[in-house]
């Protein structure tokens, strides 16, 4: 779970559109029919195949193969699911999950932060309102990148928006008396 | 015949078994407050105990030691 500091409050949680899950996410659905087709084919092949003790061979195979797809699935969701770019009150965190044992977290200070693009490019991405976001900090990290998320327009607003609060904050702290 | 059968059905389960076990704690761990993370890292490790449970109960059913002159049977 995410550490938060005092006062501290997550705003907005972004992750990358279904779309970027839905590849593998087919291709899963469609391997696990794959025993549906092979078994019954096999069978009339070889119709020794179609007999127990042969046939409770072909289930254990096909329910082997099931159970590695559903490793499978999930081991792809890991690295979907837990790539979020987070935005509190006070910093932007950037969870970037490239493998199961491949993680880095990145975050900078909202006052830190200085531009903002956004890209929406092709027919789906601009019917589904989804795209690329780029931001530029003066942090270590100098850049965040983040793809295929739902309405970067709004994720560019709130972004920009507690980056003034931010500003206007620790002004206001330096301001002398 | 049964053991080797029996060395390679551990073998599996156990690295899918333990594989199951990686990606839920994975979620458990690296999840962020208030999202799913839970529940698929709970769904995780049901759907490999059902499907554990199942390979099992059709390893069981299988008459491994036999399974020779049970092909020969059927075939001749």
């Amino acid at each position: 779970m995410i550490s938060l500091h005092e006062n501290e409050k997550i705003l907005s949680v972004n992750r990358k559109f279904w779309v970027a899950f839905a590849t593998v996410y087919g291709s899963a659905v469609g391997l696990i029919l794959l025993p549906l087709i092979l078994i019954p084919t096999l069978g009339a092949i070889f119709p020794a195949l179609g007999q127990a003790p042969f046939l409770n061979l072909l289930f254990l195979g096909s329910l082997v193969w099931i159970w590695a797809l559903w490793i499978w699935l999930f081991w792809a969701l890991v690295t979907y699911y837990l790539d979020v770019l987070i935005v509190t009150n006070e910093r932007l965190i950037h969870i970037e999950q490239k493998g199961v044992f491949h993680r880095t977290v990145a975050e900078a200070r909202l006052s830190r932060i200085q531009d903002i693009t956004i890209k929406i490019s092709g027919v789906l991405p601009t019917f589904l309102h989804y795209g690329d976001i780029k931001i530029r900090s003066a942090a270590e990290v100098p850049e965040f990148d983040f793809f295929q998320v739902r309405y970067p327009e709004k994720l560019k607003e709130t972004i920009m928006n507690q980056q003034r609060y931010a500003v206007a904050h620790e002004q206001s702290l330096t301001r002398p008396d | 015949m049964f053991l080797i059968a029996f060395s390679i059905f551990i073998l599996i389960s156990s690295l899918l078994g333990l594989s199951s076990v990686v990606i839920a704690m994975h979620f458990f761990k690296f999840g962020v407050q208030g999202d799913r993370s839970k529940l698929f890292g709970t769904v995780v490790l049901c759907g490999s105990a059902v499907f554990f449970a199942l390979i099992l109960l059709s390893f069981l059913s299988i008459p491994w030691n036999n399974l020779l002159e049970v092909f020969y049977d059927i075939t001749s």
